[in-house]
């Protein structure tokens, strides 16, 4: 065992308990013949023990129903298009979809007509919708946690 | 997740059995009031659910919650210290659970001193940095290993092992006196 491996298994707050016979009796052995390293094990146990003195608690009872009513009124929205178009009725989307299929097979073979042809211009087609509320999402988060980022690793 | 993500509101249901707990006490650990880390738990699970359509399975979910949760928190308390002009998390707490009453004298000297125990270790979290404390409480508390805290914290596993050392360097020097009090009462 190096003085590495010990170390990290001081810094571990499972590492001793969680060490099979064999290992522990190294570990012990090389503490004894390492005081300096003896004293800071003592002293992170002690570290562990006082942590352990913050124990969990549960979260209050209603915490589920409370979480619920937040997410009820977000799935009752429905999807976006309904908010543009409250009277979209599937009937329209097939039709819709017909119009789309025929005029994709028309663009299909128009030189530039799919996006991925376009070079240097970033646009890219969004086909699926929730997709498009996905980014938004991402979007949000991304810039939430750049800031994290920018936050030093001291603090 | 990837249940989830197909709507799946009973596997929701299911995640949220897993990780309610370790969330709620981790967010409770870094802001050190409860409503407020419960309110933050419901904040980063309303994200999971609006995301499932675009969850890939590619971030690991523990992760990727706990980057949430963690900076929901930072905000929180960021602005909390403006609110308050300067936020000491050790000043007086307001969701301190009221003492039980103990009807023999030595439980209620007991409770009392669990208390004051509990109260230092507080403070001495309270007052690492925010990222040693982020650090400290996913390791020690949630298990987490270095790679899976790097990722919530967005740098490299060596920097995280460098936070770490500092931070229970910290430790070590500030919960220093309870360990002899350890030793005092276990040789009486």
């Amino acid at each position: 065992m190096t003085r590495q491996e010990v170390l990290e298994i001081i810094m571990d707050p499972r590492g001793g308990p969680s060490l099979g016979s064999p290992a522990r009796r190294e570990f012990l052995a090389y503490l004894e013949g390492d005081p300096p390293l003896r004293a800071l094990y003592e002293r992170q146990l002690g570290v562990w023990e006082s942590l352990d003195e913050w124990e969990s608690v549960e979260p209050s009872l209603d915490f589920d129903r409370r979480l619920f009513e937040k997410i009820e009124p977000a799935a009752a929205r429905g999807p976006w298009y309904l908010a543009i178009f409250p009277g979209f009725r599937p009937s329209f989307a097939v039709g819709l979809a017909a119009l789309l299929i025929t005029a994709g097979a028309v663009l299909r073979h128009h030189p530039g007509s799919d996006p991925r042809e376009v070079e240097g211009t970033g646009l890219v087609a969004v086909e699926d919708t929730e997709y498009v509320d996905g980014l938004h999402a991402a979007l949000d988060d991304i810039e939430m946690l750049v800031e994290f980022d920018a936050l030093p690793l001291g603090g | 997740m990837l249940r989830v993500k197909e709507g799946d509101v009973e596997c929701f249901g299911r995640l949220l059995e897993k990780y309610r707990l370790p969330l709620v006490n981790y967010l409770n650990r870094m802001v050190q009031h409860q409503a407020v880390a419960e309110e933050l738990a419901q904040d980063a699970f309303l994200r999971v659910y609006r995301a499932r359509a675009t969850y890939e399975p590619t971030a690991k979910f523990t992760t990727w919650l706990f980057r949430i949760a963690t900076r929901l928190a930072l905000n929180s308390l960021r602005d909390r210290r403006h609110e308050r002009g300067h936020l000491s998390l050790s000043e007086p707490r307001e969701d301190r659970l009221p003492l039980e009453v103990a009807d023999e004298r030595g439980n209620r000297e007991q409770q009392l001193l669990k208390e004051s125990r509990l109260e230092t270790v507080r403070q001495a979290i309270a007052a690492l940095p925010d990222k040693q404390r982020a650090a400290v409480l996913m390791h020690k508390y949630e298990e987490m290993s270095y790679a899976q805290i790097a990722g919530v914290l967005g740098c490299s596993v060596s920097a995280v092992k460098s936070l770490l050392f500092r931070a229970y360097e910290a430790l070590r020097d500030a919960l220093a006196h309870m360990s002899g009090e350890r030793k005092a009462r276990a040789e009486k």
